[in-house]
């Protein structure tokens, strides 16, 4: 291909920037997921102890 | 726009986006990259560091993209009291601060062979530091309140009067002739870019746009899901209180008004 990519006295500048990219989108997308995952866990325990508490107050 | 005040609603709607919005994402990424890299050749000027552009650009885009959404999300929250409009600006503003920050240091790596300087004073450049400023000076207000909605709606105040940066952003390189480039692509009738340099801009464009509905909806979601677990911890409190107050002969010591065991 000859539009394609090469290893020039710039190269560094290019591989940095899509690192920094990468590096960021990579970052504040795991964390994202990684938060919402953790809440949502937390809420159906929460939610189980809660909803298992009020049955057992019903049947005493 | 009030059906999706319902955060249920909001939620299985969201369910349905997400794997489309992720879908569009890794394609246009992955053609976008493909573009960028193998696709697109070098600048008959500026050599390989063109190919920086494919990032930079988006990248600025979604920065002054998600503020403009913030700001809405913030003028419909005041307006019409809707729920998740407030919880959007909240949720979206790490990702603008993410974007920003892209664009400001991969502008510096362009910046550094092409101009041979990492930063000058440039009304564009120094207008889009004041927008990553004022994402990092909502984050900060946001989170400073003991009332989170008391935080949100001060955000909001910030998030509005900031939004008259984004012109100045715009119209910056029309109004100062300094050294950062007008618009090229967004310009009224044809662009003046080469189309083979045009295609990866667009498909960037479009990956990093579905990628923030992505990170917009887990950011949401765990929005929504921190009020419900505040809202089942309250809940779980006060079933042990009522527990405690309930068996008194339980054997378990309830603390009496001073805080001594009874």
């Amino acid at each position: 291909m000859d539009g394609a990519f090469q290893i020039d006295q710039h190269a560094a500048y290019v591989i940095g920037a899509y690192a920094v990219a990468a590096v960021g989108l990579l970052g504040i997308g795991l964390a994202s997921w990684q938060r919402q995952r953790r809440l949502r866990r937390q809420a159906d325990v929460l939610e189980f102890q809660v909803r298992n508490r009020r049955r057992r107050r019903r049947d005493a | 726009m009030h059906r999706f005040a319902n955060p249920a609603r909001f939620l299985r709607l969201a369910d349905r986006v997400l794997p489309v919005a992720a879908a569009v994402a890794a394609l246009s990424g992955a053609v976008g990259l493909y573009l960028a890299f193998l696709a697109s050749p070098p600048d008959y000027q500026q050599g390989e560091t063109v190919r920086i552009m494919y990032v930079h650009v988006p990248a600025a885009w979604m920065a002054m993209f998600v503020y403009a959404s913030m700001a809405l999300a913030a003028a419909v929250g005041f307006v019409w009291k809707h729920p998740l409009a407030d919880l959007y600006t909240k949720a979206a503003a790490p990702i603008g601060a993410t974007f920003t920050a892209i664009c400001l240091i991969t502008g510096s790596l362009w910046g550094a062979p092409m101009w041979g300087t990492w930063w000058v004073w440039d009304a564009r450049l120094t207008s889009v530091l004041i927008l990553f400023f004022l994402y990092l000076g909502y984050l900060a207000l946001v989170n400073a309140f003991d009332d989170p909605e008391r935080g949100i709606k001060a955000g909001a105040i910030l998030v509005l009067v900031g939004a008259v940066n984004l012109p100045i952003i715009k119209f910056s390189v029309d109004w100062w002739r300094t050294l950062h480039q007008p618009a090229s692509v967004s310009r009224i009738g044809t662009p003046t870019i080469y189309e083979t340099m045009l295609w990866p801009l667009l498909a960037m464009a479009v990956a990093f746009t579905a990628l923030h509905i992505v990170l917009a909806i887990w950011r949401l979601r765990a929005e929504i899901l921190e009020r419900k677990v505040q809202v089942l911890q309250t809940l779980q409190a006060g079933q042990a209180r009522t527990a405690a107050t309930a068996t008194p002969s339980s054997g378990v010591a309830s603390p009496t008004a001073d805080g001594t065991p009874g």
